[in-house]
């Protein structure tokens, strides 16, 4: 299960690829020492994994399967690796980099105990089917250190979305997240809102064995990796 | 006779369409003569605004057009006096045509008649009858009774050939009509090259000078470009051959002032002579100035300013992809050559005079954020740059530094908020939720990563006023998710510059910082202040829904991480009047929570008192980390003796060189906490004397000021518990309150001091 993710070697590219991308950032294959594998944890569900037929969905699959990475990026501050850049979009990966890198530099790093605990509820595709939206319920990071005010607590579990294009390359890849305000009714016939999530069964899982807040931060804010600009830029 | 001629028409044709041929050229000859006329007119303006060859050469330019225009008028002339001849001359042969026809016809009835009448007589005469053609008249009587017959018969007959004749003259006069008009046109050369709307038309129509007064965009055809080029190349190439040159020199001057308001004019002139040339040409003259020379130097700073303002007026046309076009061409330019960065500076340092569009500011800083990003380093040249040399003819001082030429166009920028919103986020974006991320490097690199510092540049005042700029947005969603996202990449941004510290950051930079800061206060003092940005699903959306207390309806504001504001407090309370700016925003803020905390269903007034705690906790503690700073620097720079100036540090607050925000605020609160309680009391309006009462005598720290207040709160019915931060002790006693929210002003203010020194030590 756990294995090493695929890494082609890259040093020849890293020559021309010393891009400024923000404050401190390596480019992936630039950074200095020996590399870092990127190992996907196993993950432990207090009562089973999220089921259902609507986890079959490619969309759904696509949102558990960048959660996962996402989670295991932010651990080892990678975000490099094929299962991140395969479901995020480059903005997202670059943005959540910085994000990380400043962490990292102001002492506030912290590890990801899971993958983000997600039911969701209800698939919106798009006309021509290149761009969907996943609507559900969502609990927040389990995090450690957990630095998140009372006030914030209370704003968990909630409404939650995540806007996905299926692109050229036939990945389906996050472009957004975050909490869902708008209007929206289910396919039970409810709206979706922070208040019917208060009632949603929401599966939990943590990674085992649970990752390293030493090991994290022995890295500094220039550690951070993000995959190379593609050739053409796009989102 | 032979009737078979009448058969033939020479009365053919349309005299009336003839008619319109000659009332079209003589229209034609008109317009040429009349446009002869502006071409001379234009070419004695153009003489009289240039000097020299060149001048000399545009007059004869224009004369020489001006005379082919007066040859197209005379040929249209003679074609139109052709013409008319012809179609009287038809009109007269019609009417002779008829005449003939008419006579021959009627002298056929009178012979037949006559013939019959012959017949009968020589009938009755008992000569035999011999039947013959009407026009076939013996030629004498066969009986003497029939004589008189036969003469009328024979004068018919003799009507009849005479009107066949003059008929016949006509079809002859015809054939030579038509021979001789087309040979007459034929001789014209106006006819060869003729046919309307087609070669004759264009050529005609193509003067140099129509390209010069062209009035409107992209009616300029490619053939007029040439030439106009042609002109303004000359100039542009006399003047860079030989740049001592004095008369090519105030030709090109003459002529880009004259011309500069003529837009359309100078957009032509400015995109063929091309981005490259132009920055070529000022480099060029930058060069050329010598100290002391300066009525030559005056002469070099005229020519460069006319170029300025004339490409200013240029760019006002452009489109988004003739910009980029020009803006790539200097840029690529500056890439190779030393001098032209500062050049580029130059071109957009006097945004009242010369103010370059929307579309070429934007197309310049995409080009200067391409190359800043492939480098990661700030492009620019040093002090004295040439470009610094075309601001002035006098002695080069510091003046208007355009050797960093970011900070001139993101200044232009500024002025066009909308483009300013839209190029820092890289594009309009999705500002819904669920959007699509934007692009986030941009503002990465100009907050984040470049070196705005006094040292090397303008000490951040024109990221700052940017900054400032486009907060102001309009009241609905898109817009405002827009700025608020600005706002969380600027704060993460400007927390992270290593540059960005106090000494660093200039006055005007500190205000920019200031006005940027108070504009959003309300949702920074809830996410950002009170609260950090959600930490539980990382800051995956820009911005959020914010319940502020004294309005009813939330507010987008940013997502900001506590630990990214102190650093952007730090600078912005940096100079005294920045810092004012904060203090009066909070103030402000203050008035208006203190008094929503009154009104029956307003806000807690525990939520608002816990704010103001922390929002003069805030702004202190920056305060006075910024006095630390900026002592540490000077104390480092003076003495290098680190110890020495950690000791000074350790005085901590009595450093601040300022009024605590929290003595300030508390006059405020008290004040208004007495009034309103006035007011609450007597339900009425507020008596004046309220408004300016100071509070109770003994009252005069901050604890005694929040006791006061909750004291104020209780007595009007409006006091809960809400916002306060310790457990609920069940104590009513107030002074316990007030020791909760002293506490919490005392954890902010070292919050904000905790890490200023750490990213000073980094930098030095």
């Amino acid at each position: 299960m756990n294995s090493p993710s695929d890494r082609s070697p890259r040093s020849r590219e890293c020559a021309q690829a010393v891009v400024a991308l923000g404050v401190g950032l390596a480019v992936a294959g630039c950074s200095q020492g020996a590399p870092r594998p990127v190992l996907t944890p196993d993950v432990v569900w207090d009562a089973g994994p999220p089921s259902g037929e609507i986890e079959s969905d490619p969309w759904v699959r696509a949102v558990r399967a960048g959660e996962l990475a996402y989670a295991t990026a932010t651990n080892v501050a990678d975000f490099s690796d094929p299962s991140m850049t395969a479901t995020w979009s480059r903005n997202t990966i670059v943005w959540f980099g910085s994000l990380a890198s400043g962490r990292l530099a102001d002492g506030t790093a912290r590890v990801v105990l899971g993958p983000m605990p997600f039911t969701a509820l209800a698939v919106d595709v798009e006309g021509d089917g290149a761009r969907a939206t996943v609507l559900g319920c969502a609990a927040g990071l389990a995090t450690d250190p957990d630095e998140s005010s009372a006030l914030e607590r209370e704003q968990w579990p909630q409404a939650y979305s995540y806007l996905l294009e299926l692109d050229e390359d036939g990945h389906r890849r996050i472009v957004g997240a975050g909490r869902f305000q708008e209007e929206y009714k289910l396919p039970s016939g409810e709206n979706l809102t922070d208040e019917t999530c208060a009632d949603v069964d929401i599966a939990h899982g943590l990674f085992e064995p649970a990752p390293s807040l030493a090991d994290l931060k022995k890295l500094g804010s220039d550690d951070v990796i993000v995959p190379e600009p593609d050739p053409s830029p796009t989102s | 006779m032979d009737l078979e001629v009448l058969e033939r028409a020479p009365e053919a044709g349309d005299a009336e369409a003839v008619d319109g041929l000659v009332a079209g050229f003589v229209a034609r000859a008109e317009r040429f003569a009349q446009r002869a006329v502006s071409v001379r007119a234009a070419g004695d303006g153009l003489a009289s605004a240039s000097a020299g060859e060149w001048a000399s050469a545009l007059v004869e330019r224009s004369t020489r057009l001006a005379s082919g225009l007066d040859d197209a008028a005379g040929g249209c002339r003679e074609v139109a006096q052709v013409l008319a001849g012809y179609g009287s001359a038809l009109r007269a042969l019609r009417r002779r045509v008829l005449t003939a026809r008419h006579e021959v016809w009627s002298a056929r009835e009178r012979a037949v008649v006559a013939r019959e009448r012959y017949w009968a007589a020589a009938s009755a005469g008992g000569a035999p009858v011999v039947p013959a053609s009407w026009t076939d008249a013996p030629a004498l009587p066969a009986v003497p009774e029939a004589a008189d017959e036969l003469r009328a018969w024979r004068a018919a007959v003799r009507d009849a050939a005479e009107g066949l004749r003059a008929f016949v003259a006509c079809c002859d006069e015809r054939e030579d009509l038509d021979r001789q008009v087309a040979a007459q046109l034929a001789g014209l050369d106006v006819m060869a090259a003729y046919a309307p709307g087609t070669t004759l038309d264009a050529i005609v129509d193509v003067p140099l000078v129509q390209a010069l007064a062209a009035t409107s965009a992209g009616t300029v055809t490619a053939e007029q470009r040439r030439l106009l080029s042609g002109w303004f190349d000359d100039a542009v190439t006399a003047v860079a051959d030989d740049l001592g040159d004095d008369a090519a020199l105030s030709s090109l001057t003459d002529f880009l002032r004259a011309w500069q308001g003529d837009e359309d004019t100078m957009s032509a002139a400015f995109a063929v002579v091309g981005g490259s040339r132009i920055v070529r040409l000022l480099t060029d003259l930058g060069q050329e100035r010598v100290a002391g020379a300066d009525g030559r130097n005056a002469r070099l700073v005229a020519a460069a300013d006319a170029v300025r303002a004339g490409l200013a007026s240029a760019s006002r046309t452009w489109n988004a992809g003739a910009a980029q076009r020009f803006a790539a061409a200097m840029v690529d330019v500056a890439r190779s050559r030393r001098g032209t960065l500062s050049v580029i500076g130059y071109l957009f340092c006097d945004p009242t005079g010369a103010r370059m569009s929307e579309q070429l500011t934007v197309a310049v800083a995409d080009q200067l954020d391409l190359v800043e990003q492939e480098t990661g380093l700030a492009w620019r040249e040093e002090y004295g740059s040439i470009g610094q040399g075309l601001t002035t003819p006098g002695a080069m001082t510091d003046g208007v530094p355009v050797h960093d030429p970011a900070a001139h166009v993101l200044a232009t920028l500024a002025l066009y908020p909308q483009a300013a919103r839209d190029w820092l986020t890289a594009g309009h974006g999705e500002w819904s939720v669920p959007g699509a991320t934007p692009e986030t490097v941009r503002i990465a690199h100009w907050f984040g990563a470049r070196d705005w510092s006094q040292g090397a540049s303008d000490g951040f005042e024109v990221i700052g006023s940017l900054w400032a700029v486009v907060q102001a947005s309009g009241p609905h969603a898109p817009e405002a998710a827009q700025v608020a996202g600005i706002n969380t990449l600027a704060f993460k941004g400007l927390s992270q510059n290593p540059f960005f510290v106090p000494g660093q950051v200039s006055a005007a930079g500190a205000q920019g910082v200031a006005t940027a800061v108070s504009a959003q206060l309300p949702g920074l003092i809830e996410v950002g202040i009170v609260r950090s940005a959600p930490d539980k699903d990382e800051i995956r959306v820009m911005w959020e829904s914010v319940q502020v207390p004294y309005l009813e309806s939330e507010i987008v504001t940013a997502r900001i991480d506590t630990s990214w504001v102190g650093p952007v407090l730090r600078a912005a309370t940096s100079d005294p009047a920045a810092r004012q700016t904060v203090a009066d925003a909070v103030l402000a803020y203050q008035a208006q929570a203190l008094e929503a905390a009154y009104h029956p269903d307003g806000a807690s007034p525990g939520a608002v008192l816990d704010r103001l705690a922390v929002a003069w906790g805030a702004v202190d503690g920056a305060s006075v980390s910024a006095a630390e700073v900026e002592r540490y620097e000077r104390d480092a720079r003076t003495r290098s003796h680190l110890d020495a100036a950690r000791g000074v540090i350790d005085g901590g607050v009595a450093l601040s060189p300022v009024r605590p925000m929290a003595s300030i605020g508390v006059d405020q609160l008290l004040n208004q906490v007495q009034a309103l309680a006035e007011s609450a009391m007597t339900d009425g309006p507020l008596p004046e004397w309220a408004t300016t009462s100071t509070f109770p005598a003994g009252v005069d720290s901050l604890d005694d000021a929040f006791e006061h207040a909750v004291t104020s709160y209780r007595e009007a019915g409006r006091w809960d518990r809400e916002g306060v931060r310790a457990g609920d002790t069940g104590s009513t006693d107030a002074a316990l309150v007030a020791d909760e929210y002293v506490e919490r002003y005392s954890l902010m203010v070292d919050a904000m001091r905790a890490r200023g020194m750490d990213d000073v030590k980094e930098s030095m």
